[in-house]
């Protein structure tokens, strides 16, 4: 598959913000951390705009009753004012409030709680809405459960539970002592709670953001490690052909080896799975797999003892790997090692767990540094990271001067009428 | 004592061959070079050793004593013979060593490569070639060959998968000499189990079926007709007379 890139939710801030309450309705808000905040500007304009309905039938009652009803009427609109403003902030920022805003909010209901002691009587500041001053206070300090910085909110948690105290002051006796000390604590426990747990979904949706930004990296990875390994074999081959001292018979070796590597490439670009191109998912004779491959490097100075690997079967992806490993393999001998003599080895030995074969290619060509030397595609990703993803075990040594070895070692089944050795 | 230079006898079909052996491999002195074996026990020149072509018949010689059959020839003569030829038949190469040969090189081998190798045979090593390494750990493994040291074993696995003495050196922490030791017992062995071994043995030993190996294989001695007359196939054994006496000289 090409689009390896997880699909990945739409930048929610990108939208109309009044788009914002349908896509929380439809299920559209994105479960990232941006997403999380859009969601919560939500719950805000909910809090505020429902406090606001809550407070509305009490309006005409708490003018009619209040002592000083201008007071009482100005100190209604103000809150409604507040919960109207701080929705639309909400909605427009789709995150959220400003630190300045949030305190300008709680300093808004601090006062109107002071001034709540000046206009509604005393017997309706507990358990009516005509005294709204507390829920408004409430909504205040809920929205500011996710303003950003832990001593604002505590300070403004504060100054809203003393004013709510000299708000009830008047009112307070021994009956309802507890009433009074139960609706200060619900400041403390729902903002709290609220504080807490929006902290904690907000570190879950960071967590996801990192995590879709790692698969996501990781896909990017494995798609690059994918073109190379699908390219590697083809940039080599037609590194060969361009050079125009190549021996004829060289040229023709390698052109069949082109047309091969120009087949996987193509189902590279057709988007399926290169390194599983020849693959039917069914076994495949290792003996067979392997004189298959050295075939076409028949250009090459090379002997073939495989003999003793004679009735091993692998697995049909691990075949089209090996098959793929041993050509990059093959490919850099005839590329850079300037070999006179080339081995590709098979052995086999039988474990409690089946068979472990193995699969040495060696040279004896100019060989090179493996702690200095930088290793290439080839040796990176078509042969190391290809097999050891199947599990096979890849070892590559090498010293400048005395060519180079690799030993491919992997899990495999016997067949019973093949000699065992 | 040999001289310096080994002495060689080239038997090979084509001209080209015999004219330029002595130009391409200065560290070799050639005594002699021959189109057919016959020509060879004829003259019976002076040897270390015989560099042989294992095909040898063409138009101009069709009835030419050819591949094991030749080499029978040459080691019943008295020489030692080092099979140089194109062939690259593990079987057929086997063969060639089960027939007496002390030597195969692949003409395709670098001529540094080759000339060391001719050089080996005279001083009395066993050359066996990389695709035929293979085959021998095959028929250790398989218990046909016995080899009792597990140093020759070890070397052996090693020179099978291609490692030079360098790297196995470094792997058994043994100098390149003690290394060559072990392989030259390895090879002594290989090449008197395959004189003494029958096609039966062989074929058992690789999992090939009864008389896969009789076209290629050598017959027992007694088994060689007089006839002369060109084999079915160039591989087979054809018949010739047998001269005794060593044309080593004092060298054997």
């Amino acid at each position: 598959m090409m689009a390896a890139v997880p699909p990945t939710a739409p930048t929610s801030t990108q939208r109309p913000w009044w788009h914002a309450l349908t896509d929380l309705v439809h299920g559209r808000i994105a479960t990232t951390a941006s997403g999380l905040e859009r969601a919560l500007s939500l719950l805000v304009v909910g809090i505020r705009l429902g406090t606001l309905l809550q407070m509305a039938p009490s309006l005409a009652p708490g003018v009619a009753v209040s002592q000083r009803p201008g007071l009482y009427l100005a100190s209604w609109i103000a809150a409604a004012a507040a919960a109207v403003v701080i929705s639309v902030l909400a909605l427009v920022r789709q995150g959220p409030l400003g630190r300045a805003v949030f305190a300008a909010d709680v300093v808004l209901a601090v006062v109107l709680l002071l001034l709540g002691g000046l206009c509604v009587p005393t017997d309706q500041r507990i358990g009516t809405w005509i005294g709204f001053q507390p829920g408004n206070a409430l909504g205040a300090l809920l929205s500011g459960a996710l303003v950003r910085g832990l001593g604002l909110w505590v300070a403004g948690l504060a100054v809203v539970v003393v004013a709510d105290v000299a708000f009830r002051w008047a009112q307070a006796s021994s009956d309802n002592a507890s009433t009074v000390i139960g609706n200060v604590l619900t400041y403390v426990v729902l903002v709290s709670v609220s504080r807490v747990v929006t902290t904690y979904m907000r570190r879950v949706a960071a967590d996801g953001d990192a995590a879709r930004a790692e698969a996501a990296a990781l896909a990017r990875r494995d798609e690059e490690r994918r073109a190379q390994v699908a390219l590697h074999n083809g940039a080599a081959i037609m590194r060969l052909l361009a050079d125009p001292d190549l021996d004829d018979g060289v040229r023709r070796a390698v052109r069949q080896e082109a047309e091969r590597e120009a087949r996987r490439m193509r189902s590279y670009l057709l988007g399926r799975r290169p390194d599983l191109d020849g693959d039917d998912g069914d076994e495949r004779g290792l003996v067979a797999l392997v004189l298959a491959t050295t075939a076409r490097f028949s250009d090459l100075p090379l002997h073939a003892a495989l003999d003793l690997a004679e009735g091993v079967r692998v697995d049909g992806a691990v075949g089209a790997a090996l098959d793929h490993a041993l050509a990059a393999l093959l490919l850099n001998v005839r590329d850079h090692s300037g070999a006179s003599t080339v081995v590709v080895h098979a052995d086999a030995e039988a474990t409690p767990d089946g068979t472990r074969w193995t699969v040495t290619v060696h040279d004896d060509g100019r060989g090179f540094d493996t702690d200095r030397a930088r290793w290439g595609v080839g040796l990176r990703e078509v042969v190391h990271a290809q097999l050891t993803e199947l599990g096979v075990d890849v070892e590559i040594t090498s010293r400048p001067g005395h060519g180079s070895t690799a030993v491919l070692t992997g899990a495999g089944a016997r067949v019973e009428s093949a000699r065992a050795v | 004592m040999p001289s310096e230079r080994p002495r060689v006898a080239v038997v090979d079909d084509a001209t080209v061959i015999r004219e330029s052996f002595a130009v391409l491999m200065p560290q070799i002195d050639v005594v002699g070079t021959f189109p057919t074996v016959e020509q060879l026990l004829d003259r019976r020149p002076a040897a270390d050793v015989v560099v042989l072509d294992l095909h040898l018949a063409n138009s101009a010689q069709p009835d030419s004593r050819q591949g094991v059959a030749a080499v029978r020839a040459a080691v019943g003569a008295g020489y030692r013979v080092c099979a140089y030829s194109q062939e690259e038949r593990r079987f057929v190469l086997a063969a060639t060593l089960a027939a007496g040969a002390r030597g195969v090189v692949s003409k395709a081998e670098p001529l540094a490569v080759a000339q060391e190798a001719i050089t080996a045979v005279a001083a009395g090593e066993v050359v066996i070639p990389q695709g035929l390494v293979g085959l021998v750990e095959v028929l250790v493994r398989r218990n046909s060959l016995t080899i009792l040291s597990e140093r020759q074993r070890q070397v052996l696995a090693g020179r099978a998968r291609g490692l030079t003495y360098a790297e196995m050196g470094a792997q058994l922490y043994l100098s390149e000499s003690t290394l060559r030791g072990y392989w030259a017992a390895v090879t002594e062995s290989v090449s008197a189990h395959l004189q003494h071994a029958t096609p039966a043995d062989i074929e058992h030993a690789l999992g090939l079926g009864p008389g896969d190996l009789l076209e290629h294989w050598p017959a027992p001695e007694d088994a060689v007709g007089p006839d002369a007359a060109a084999p079915p196939r160039w591989w087979q054994l054809a018949s010739g007379g047998r001269r005794r006496s060593s044309p080593r000289g004092g060298h054997q």
